[in-house]
């Protein structure tokens, strides 16, 4: 048994959800075959068991101890067996879920990583952390359940053939009462699922307000509103209770069942067995073989129903991982021709970033500055030259003459690093949080240790235990917004892009630390073109250029400039400051 | 503060607590209880019936005495079974009961503890830990108690009945149950010492996996900008063979503790069939008892399957039991009786740490004339947030005191504070529920009307009304999305319902673009006339219509005046704020007190 991740999950097929199970078990087909046949072994002799605990009881009532003896020497031995051969079926089961369950996830991140930005646009989070975790844990389900419903297909059927050997009316029973049985567990299941599902939502909800709570938790009792929220909460709570009690309604049913099948068929069996036995025709073997087999026998049936349940609940969850899996890239990308030289990401940054739409030109080597009433502006000019968006049609974005939409978007991101408004810390180490890309520091690469002093970073690095090992939560939860901001200007300096756009790198700063901050950035990026959107007058006060966006770019000119000659740029300015 | 270490402060219950908090839970649902032990008792009484009559049936058979016990022996069996199917429903019904009761009430009591905690430990804590012990731990005490505490009740009824009719069917053979019980406690041990650290374990290394791909999709833009795909791919993936590893060792002590329970299992019935058929063959035992005593011996292996296979989860849960009621023993601080003598507010001389040695205030004094605008201002980490905590009684000052009306600040129970003092942060946490509801919370009295008062002060009450449904709106999570200005408005509304004569705003409108920001300080300010407002905060401007300004460097009280008085004094203030105006007349030497 191999245990492993797939090094490639491969190219999954896409067409149906069927198609895409069927492509998973191609891939853990012997797995598959040697789960089954385990699952035979190991239920074969579970099954078997009735009929040599019958000889043994035979052999009692015939008062020959000896052969008592051989018998329950071999019902232990079948016994052992059975169990040997359970594990090796367990184990074989558990690497199917694990196996089918892991190369979906495989497929979910590299499904991520190629649709990058475009991911978190369309599809919530909350969608598909339910994807990796929900809908993978049933397709895996899918899987586990092949070995034990291979083995309950096989002792269903050898069951009611040994039976009917026995006796057509022991047959009828099995057969006659199988499918009943198989009937009215599916029909509790469906159900049972319906409400288990409504429950799991409304445990969903009451834990939806539990965060809530948690998470507005100085708020709440720095004004008030305990009282509210509890009884609020109550009513959640209680919501839970209603479903949880629904759910126990209809597993009652099951257990009930459950009582009721197996009882049915001893009644039946002992019924007719006993019968016989008046005819002479069984002997206290056959009838205690009979009775074990009709209690052996909801076994197979109730994996049946499992196997039922948790095929149609693979399919669909199977339905849902595809519609992520499919979805397309947006932005379209232009394939070079082949052997068409391409420059490099140097050469593109000694050219003019122009932005056709707005007219906005920023000069190489320049601490560009563009500001604007409308932040919304600001910021799809930066989606713009970072190329997050298509140029909308007959204006391009172009550098050092050449539109961006014909360049590799691979060589756009090498060459232009656009930081957001939101960009993310991500978890592990901060060290390669900030330089995840490590090397040494070299032309617009400066040391890591530059890059956190230049950002004012290393207070927060020294508050942090561990520092640079720090061990960073999921989207860097441990520290504040205007530690964040800092952090991730510094991981932005130290990437050294030829070309760098930030959107408000310092709104969350404090006016000294933002002073310091300007006067790092501007040394360290000297020679290098950075734009930054901004409506800090420090930060305008220092730029080589500042470009004012109303619609289009209305104004150029230093700082100093644009307060001599544009009222605009006053007004800007007044309003900020006043 | 937010740098603060976020583990260990928040106490998990010891061993003597959980079993005494089970006991109370399980105590208060007395009726359900009783009904679910009464009514399986029942259940399993009527399948102790079928062995029996088995036997009955095998015995005359031998004796060729059948036609004389069958019809009586079926007619038992058929009632015997129908009522053991009425009373399985019913006992699975109330076991559904008495589990999803007392998950309410453990999740109820939780939610509680945590609206009630110390603001302090709120504050240090941070709300990582508080949030895992709400989320996972709930949940997965969900399926422990809902599912485990029921069957386990049932299954527990089940094999000591059916021990019992074994005993009574067959004294002798009940003995084989020992050398099966001994092997079976034995492997148990070996298990269960190993079993829940491994789980643990594999759910975390599942998590693990979880967690990047969901955190992959909601960063994707950054990952995308940083060129980080496929490091993600290669972390996931590193993450999902770790998973795999954590999957092997449980499957290893699986592999080794499932075959000898359950060969185990079978072991009594091997000895009963054994011993039994030599005694027969002596005359020592009859037919029919050794066939019952060989079936009850098979009817106690699901049972006891049952429980086992319940044991590692209920470890697990007494793990997440621990940490949910842990929270219930959060020490607090002693509560003064004494009333607030007047409004003011009066920090003394106060010395504060977070560490012991390593003080942040440095004999800080601010004594803000009622009803006036005070500005703290200062460089990050000067420790201006940290005076913000302790005005609002969160902390308690090492040295000196703070005071409102003569009486200590932090000696007043959270409840009474607010109606002084209230601190408004940047974290403006707008709760899942209606515009009202978001409101409401700082003034539970209030009517509409007050409350569109308070919105129209902020210039809120114009969108709130054009909400597709008003004030009635759901907002917050999984509601209408408001933008951040929108949001902060709402805070500030609340801050003005909850009606302090004192408030401390530490950055309240620094995630705002600055403009907003100006423009809500402004209709804040008029709103708040006559109130005492701190605003502690890294802009500048809002030092300019301030009374008095002070500005904290290194957790002292460097400078402070009012703005123009500064202004005028030519220290690092003025300089400072000219640099922020853009006029020459200060260079960033002026301002870099500390080089760069």
């Amino acid at each position: 048994m191999r245990l492993v991740a797939a090094a490639d999950p491969g190219t999954p097929d896409l067409r149906s959800p069927d198609r895409f199970l069927w492509w998973l078990a191609r891939a853990q087909l012997p797995n598959l075959v040697e789960g089954a046949a385990y699952g035979v072994l190991w239920m074969g002799a579970l099954a078997a068991l009735p009929l040599i605990l019958g000889e043994a009881v035979e052999a009692a009532a015939q008062r020959r101890p000896a052969e008592v003896l051989a018998w329950s020497g071999a019902l232990l031995a079948l016994g052992v067996f059975a169990a040997l051969a359970g594990v090796m079926r367990h184990r074989r089961a558990v690497a199917n879920y694990l196996l089918a369950a892991s190369r979906t996830q495989q497929l979910i991140i590299r499904c991520a990583a190629r649709l990058g930005a475009d991911l978190p646009r369309h599809v919530a989070a909350g969608e598909v952390a339910s994807l990796s975790a929900t809908d993978v844990d049933r397709i895996g389900s899918t899987f586990d359940v092949t070995g034990r419903f291979a083995g309950s297909v096989f002792t269903y059927l050898a069951v009611s053939a040994v039976l009917f050997v026995m006796s057509p009316a022991f047959g009828l029973v099995a057969v006659v009462g199988g499918p009943l049985t198989l009937l009215s567990l599916l029909a509790c299941l469906r159900p049972l699922a319906h409400r288990q599902r409504q429950q799991r939502e409304a445990i969903a909800l009451a834990s939806g307000q539990a965060v809530d709570v948690v998470g507005g938790l100085r708020v709440l009792r720095g004004l008030g509103g305990e009282a509210m929220f509890a009884a609020r909460f109550a009513v959640a709570a209680e919501r839970v209770r209603d479903a949880m009690n629904r759910t126990a309604q209809m597993a009652a049913i099951l257990t009930a069942l459950e009582a009721l099948v197996p009882g049915g068929f001893l009644v039946a069996v002992t019924w007719i067995g006993a019968r016989m036995a008046e005819q002479g025709q069984a002997g206290p073997g056959e009838l205690v073989t009979v009775y074990a087999f009709a209690a052996f026998l909801l076994v197979p049936l109730a994996t049946f129903g499992e196997a039922a349940q948790s095929g149609s609940a693979g399919r669909v969850a199977a339905g849902r991982v595809l519609t992520v899996l499919r979805r397309e890239r947006e932005l379209r990308e232009h394939q070079p021709e082949f052997g068409a030289p391409l420059p490099t990401p140097f050469e593109l940054s000694q050219g003019v970033l122009h932005d056709e739409l707005t007219g906005a030109r920023v000069e190489p080597g320049l601490l560009v500055a563009i500001t604007s009433s409308d932040s919304e502006a600001l910021t799809e000019l930066a989606d713009r030259l970072g190329r997050y968006v298509d140029p909308p049609p007959r204006a391009r974005v172009t550098l050092a003459g050449r539109s961006l939409d014909e360049l590799p978007l691979e060589l756009v991101r090498e060459t232009i690093l656009v930081v957001d408004r939101d960009a993310a810390l991500l978890a592990g180490p901060l060290s390669s949080n900030l330089d995840p890309n490590g090397g040494e520091p070299a032309g617009a690469r400066p040391t890591l240790r530059s890059a956190i002093r230049a950002a004012r970073a290393e207070d927060i690095v020294a508050g942090l235990a561990g520092g640079m090992n720090h061990n960073l939560p999921e989207k860097g939860r441990s520290v504040s917004g205007g530690q964040r901001q800092r952090l991730v200007l510094a991981r932005a300096l130290r990437a050294g892009p030829p070309i760098l756009v930030l959107e408000e790198p310092t709104s969350a700063v404090d006016t000294f630390t933002e002073s310091l901050v300007v006067e790092n950035l501007r040394g360290l990026r000297s020679g290098l073109t950075t734009v930054v959107m901004t409506t800090s007058p420090l930060l305008m006060e220092r730029a080589d250029q500042v470009l004012v966006l109303d619609g289009e770019i209305v104004a150029a000119g230093t700082h100093q400039q644009l307060l001599d000659r544009e009222p605009l740029y006053r007004t800007l300015l007044e309003r900020e400051l006043s | 503060m937010t740098t603060e270490p976020t583990s260990s402060l928040l106490p998990t219950a010891s061993a003597s607590q959980v079993v005494a908090a089970m006991r109370r839970l399980v105590g208060e649902q007395r009726g359900p209880a009783l009904w679910l032990l009464l009514l399986q008792g029942g259940a399993t009484l009527a399948g102790l019936v079928g062995p029996w009559a088995l036997g009955v049936v095998v015995e005359a058979a031998a004796q060729h005495r059948l036609a004389k016990v069958l019809v009586p022996v079926v007619l038992i069996l058929l009632s015997a079974t129908i009522l053991r199917t009425l009373l399985s429903w019913w006992a699975g019904r109330r076991g559904g009961l008495l589990g999803a009761r007392v998950l309410t009430r453990l999740r109820e009591e939780f939610l509680g503890h945590v609206l009630h905690l110390p603001l302090a430990v709120v504050e240090r804590a941070g709300t990582g830990d508080l949030l895992t012990r709400a989320t996972s731990d709930v949940d997965g005490l969900g399926q422990t108690v809902q599912r485990a505490l029921p069957e386990i009740v049932i299954a527990m009824v089940t094999v000591l009945l059916t021990i019992g009719a074994l005993i009574w069917t067959a004294p002798l053979l009940a003995l084989t149950l020992v050398p099966a019980a001994l092997v079976l406690a034995l492997a148990t041990r070996w298990y269960l010492q190993r079993a829940p650290s491994a789980y643990l374990r594999e759910r975390a290394a599942q998590g693990r996996v979880n967690g990047l791909i969901q955190e992959s999709v909601e960063a994707g833009r950054t990952i995308e900008a940083m060129r980080l795909s496929r490091d993600r791919v290669a972390g996931v993936d590193h993450a999902v063979a770790e998973w795999l590893l954590a999957e092997r060792a449980t499957l290893r002590l699986r592999t080794v503790y499932f075959p000898i329970s359950e060969a185990t299992y079978l072991v009594p019935l091997v000895l009963s069939v054994a011993i039994g058929g030599v005694l027969h063959a002596d005359g020592l035992l009859g037919l029919g008892a050794l066939t019952a005593a060989a079936l009850y011996t098979q009817q106690l292996i699901e049972p006891v399957d049952v429980i086992l296979s319940w044991l590692d989860q209920l470890q697990l849960g007494g793990a997440s039991l621990a940490r949910l009621i842990g929270v219930g023993h959060v020490e607090r601080q002693p509560v003064t009786d004494a009333e607030p003598q007047g409004e003011q507010l009066d920090a003394d001389r106060v010395h504060f740490g977070y560490q012991p040695g390593h003080d942040v205030l440095h004999s800080l004094s601010l004594r803000p004339v009622p009803g006036s605008r005070v500005a703290v201002v200062g460089p990050s980490g000067s420790g201006k947030s940290t005076l913000a905590l302790l005005l609002a009684g969160v902390y308690r000052p090492r040295r000196g005191r703070v005071t409102v009306g003569g009486v200590d600040v932090h000696q007043l129970a959270s409840e009474r504070v607010r109606a002084e003092i209230v601190l408004l942060t940047q974290e403006h946490h707008l709760f899942a529920g209606t515009v009202r509801d978001n409101l409401l919370m700082a003034a539970p009295g209030a009517d509409d009307s007050a409350l569109l008062e308070a919105l129209a002060a902020l210039d809120a009450r114009e969108w709130v009304l054009q909400l597709d449904s008003g004030l009635e709106t759901a907002i917050g999570s999984g509601g209408v999305r408001l933008n951040p200005g929108q949001a902060q408005q709402l805070a500030l509304a609340r801050l003005l319902l909850a009606d302090p004569h004192t408030l401390v705003l530490d950055e309240a409108t620094s995630l705002l673009n600055p403009r907003t920001a100006r423009r809500m300080e402004r209709s804040l300010a008029r709103v708040l006339e006559g109130r005492t407002v701190v605003t502690v905060s890294h802009r500048l401007q809002s030092a300019v219509d301030a009374d008095l300004v002070v500005v904290v460097a290194g957790g002292r009280a460097v400078e402070s005046g009012s703005h123009q008085e500064l202004l005028d004094a030519g220290g690092g203030y003025a300089s400072l704020w000219w640099a922020y105006q853009g006029t020459p007349q200060a260079g960033p030497g002026v301002v870099a007190a500390e080089p760069s």
